[in-house]
């Protein structure tokens, strides 16, 4: 066993750490009070190297699980709305790099690794995101393209993206009635819905998309006709659940972070209560932090890791909802004014609950894959 | 990072796991009857070196990691863990004893305990607010020391030849003397009845009047530094303890969820069990990767204090919340003793009715 990052894993860590700290702090104001980042952050990013997806069992360069789990932890240290808007092109990569077609890989992927294009995923609809077997939008064949018709909602980087991948139903079979399209934004009969206005996550837009009619080139189909069940679900456990995990590990370290530093500001660290509860948040902190890297590092090897990953995503949501309750509980009344990194941790830690997946389903997942382990 | 274990601790795990279930599963029922370990039994845990498997080879012991003791413990643990409580307490002890005994203490008390030949009991300052008078020593006769208080509750006291008595005194810091059971003034109790961890006898040390001469009193080292070695031996071995019972606890879960038919299929399919199952299992993986790090952390002698307690707290709940809900499982059945999970039930419960020994004066400032 070996619990230390290797030294580039770390100087990758110090580096997402200061990009942060210089030009994702400084503009968590305005994201809160217009919705949006700067408009050069995404860019930036991009320019950065950090939307480099390198897929198990690939050679680098790019950014394996582990290495994506860090980079969106220390972004979300300053704001958890870029790390889940971050968490979407990840999936989005990650996913159209094993099974988009030559076409569609030439066409976006450059753009969408460089930041220059934002990507959503369209999986959840009006009747819930938690089966997405169940999904309603059709996808009818004409000719060498598709017509899609639906609507998906709640959906993370909706009204920024340039491509959507959408899961749509191209034939009535349970098991492979699904199918996952690339849909250009810009594509006849494709225009986005409401955006919803949030508890918290001020930074990335969540929204609607409305595919009436819309055309998509059949070469946007992603694997085959019928594999969009199984995609979509690799994409969600392994991109959507473990990123989700990754940035509440960077909203526990805030929270333990500014609780530490307040404290101390007001000659508190001393008192027992805080030190217990400083403690307990530190503990919950690593806790996730370890499940993470595990499930992480799991993936990595190449190994299916179905309860790890499930188990990781609820435990991080309700450990960081946890966390801040305790430092509200030292913070007191000042962990409540607006504008105090606290209190947008706390309006930021309930919407991950949802986002990928409520917990409850995280339990069902992970109970099923450990009585069919033990089984 | 790599969170695969060594080959090396694959065959440890696997060898105690093999030696658990053939030498401690069948006393099992035995020790909770009678609150006593078999005569025997200490020979067999002996005869596999768990009692000195953190003492040196130069001492009599085998010399493991704390990363390996923390498996062993959670090896004995999985099917006893009043036989595991027994174990971490002598590896405290000795623990003590290499931090602060002498030439003698190494060469004639150590070697015995590592063997499991002789047993010690500590008899330690209680937190402040515990019941009854600490343990007060004072010099007498220009060298010498007097004895003076009780301790309540000291695993293995019923049984031990040797007593590690920590006491205090007005305006020095807390020593630590080491008593045979011979030494004058020095008396213990009967066994106390508890709720768990039985087989693991406790009981109460008193001393009245204990005269000791000076080489009784152990090291000279700032006391803080002592508890701290004490603490940590300590709390390790209850990370250990805990993660055998919430492994045992889990796997009984499973077992029962997959076999207890309910509504005409197993109750594993049922959400209310499932979701019991999924939570006993974060709990035990987070809490093993808590002490396994840490663990990992103390065999490179790197500052761990903050994440020993952390450890242990998370342990600490996580022991009652996951055994309860083994027992939830098993419904009714869960409160018979014809099925183990009210054992581990009050196991957790006997384990997590102390204080972490841990202690952290001021928060560090860099977390």
């Amino acid at each position: 066993m070996n619990f230390t990052l290797t030294p580039a894993q770390q100087e990758f860590q110090r580096r997402v750490a200061s990009f942060a700290r210089h030009r994702i702090e400084p503009a968590v104001p305005e994201m809160e009070a217009t919705g949006r980042p700067p408009a050069e952050l995404i860019a930036d990013m991009g320019a950065q190297g950090f939307m480099q997806v390198r897929l198990p069992g690939s050679n680098p360069p790019g950014l394996n699980h582990l290495d994506q789990t860090l980079l969106l932890e220390a972004l979300s240290r300053h704001s958890a709305a870029v790390g889940l808007l971050m968490v979407s092109q990840l999936m989005g990569i990650g996913t159209l790099m094993e099974f988009a077609g030559p076409v569609v890989r030439e066409q976006y992927l450059p753009r969408l690794t460089s930041g220059e294009m934002l990507l959503a995923l369209g999986i959840t609809e009006p009747s819930g995101g938690s089966d997405p077997g169940a999904a309603a939008t059709r996808a009818e064949r004409d000719g060498d393209s598709f017509l899609l018709t639906g609507r998906k909602v709640f959906i993370t980087n909706s009204h920024w993206a340039g491509l959507a991948l959408v899961v749509a139903r191209t034939s009535s079979d349970p098991r492979r009635g699904l199918s996952v399209f690339a849909v250009d934004t810009a594509s006849p009969g494709f225009r986005t819905g409401r955006a919803e206005h949030k508890t918290g996550l001020k930074g990335c837009v969540t929204g609607e998309l409305v595919l009436d009619q819309c055309r998509v080139p059949a070469s946007h189909l992603l694997g085959e006709e019928g594999d969009g069940l199984a995609i979509t679900i690799k994409a969600i456990s392994e991109y959507g659940r473990m990123g989700n995990a990754g940035v509440a590990l960077g909203l526990m370290q805030a929270v333990f972070e500014e609780t530490q530093a307040l404290a101390a500001a007001v000659g508190q660290l001393h008192q027992p209560l805080v030190r217990e509860g400083l403690a307990a948040i530190y503990g919950e902190t690593q806790a996730a932090r370890l499940l993470t890297y595990q499930a992480a590092w799991l993936l990595d090897t190449g190994a299916r890791a179905d309860a790890e990953v499930a188990t990781t995503k609820f435990f991080a949501n309700d450990a960081s909802l946890r966390c801040v309750r305790r430092a509200m509980a030292i913070a007191g009344s000042r962990g409540l004014v607006a504008g105090h990194p606290l209190e947008r941790c706390f309006r930021d830690a309930i919407p991950l609950i949802s986002a990928d997946g409520t917990g409850d389903i995280q339990r069902i997942v992970a109970a099923r894959s450990l009585v069919g382990r033990f089984s | 990072m790599d969170f695969a274990p060594e080959d090396e601790l694959k065959i440890l795990r696997s060898s105690i796991r093999a030696f658990a279930a053939d030498a401690v599963a069948p006393r099992v029922r035995i020790m909770e009857e009678t609150g006593e370990m078999p005569p025997e039994f200490c020979g067999l845990l002996a005869g596999q070196g768990l009692f000195g498997i953190s003492v040196p080879f130069d001492c009599g012991g085998t010399q493991m990691t704390s990363l390996e003791r923390l498996v062993m413990l959670e090896e004995v643990a999985r099917v006893s863990a009043a036989t595991a409580a027994w174990l971490a307490v002598q590896h405290t002890a000795a623990a003590a004893l290499l931090e602060t005994g002498g030439p003698r203490e190494k060469k004639e008390v150590l070697p015995e305990l590592a063997a499991g030949r002789q047993f010690a009991a500590l008899a330690l300052v209680p937190p402040p607010g515990t019941p009854g008078p600490p343990i007060t020593f004072r010099t007498v006769l220009g060298d010498s020391y007097r004895l003076d208080g009780q301790a309540s509750w000291c695993y293995g006291a019923p049984a031990a030849e040797w007593f590690l008595v920590e006491g205090i005194a007005p305006g020095q810091d807390a020593a630590l003397f080491l008593l045979s059971r011979s030494a004058e003034g020095l008396v213990t109790g009967p066994a106390t009845p508890a709720t768990g961890l039985r087989g693991c006898p406790a009981g109460p040390v008193q001393l009245a009047a204990a005269y000791v001469p000076p080489e009784a009193r152990l090291g000279r080292r700032p006391a803080r530094a002592v508890g701290d070695v004490i603490a940590a031996a300590h709390a390790l071995g209850f990370c250990g303890i805990v993660l055998g019972v919430m492994q045992a606890a889990m796997e009984a879960g499973l077992d029962f969820a997959t076999k207890r038919v309910l509504y005409g299929k197993p109750i594993a399919g049922l959400q209310s069990v499932q979701f019991r199952l999924a939570e006993m299992y974060a709990d035990l993986e987070a809490g093993r990767l808590l002490a396994y790090r840490t663990a990992w952390l103390m065999d490179r002698d790197a500052a761990c204090a903050l994440d020993m307690v952390a450890a242990y707290q998370f342990l600490a709940g996580s022991a009652l919340r996951g055994t309860r809900k083994a027992v939830e499982i098993f419904g009714g059945y869960g409160c018979l003793q014809d099925f183990p999970v009210e054992r581990f039930y009050r196991d957790a419960l006997t384990l997590t009715s102390r204080e972490c020994p841990i202690r952290l004066d001021a928060f560090p400032d860099g977390g």
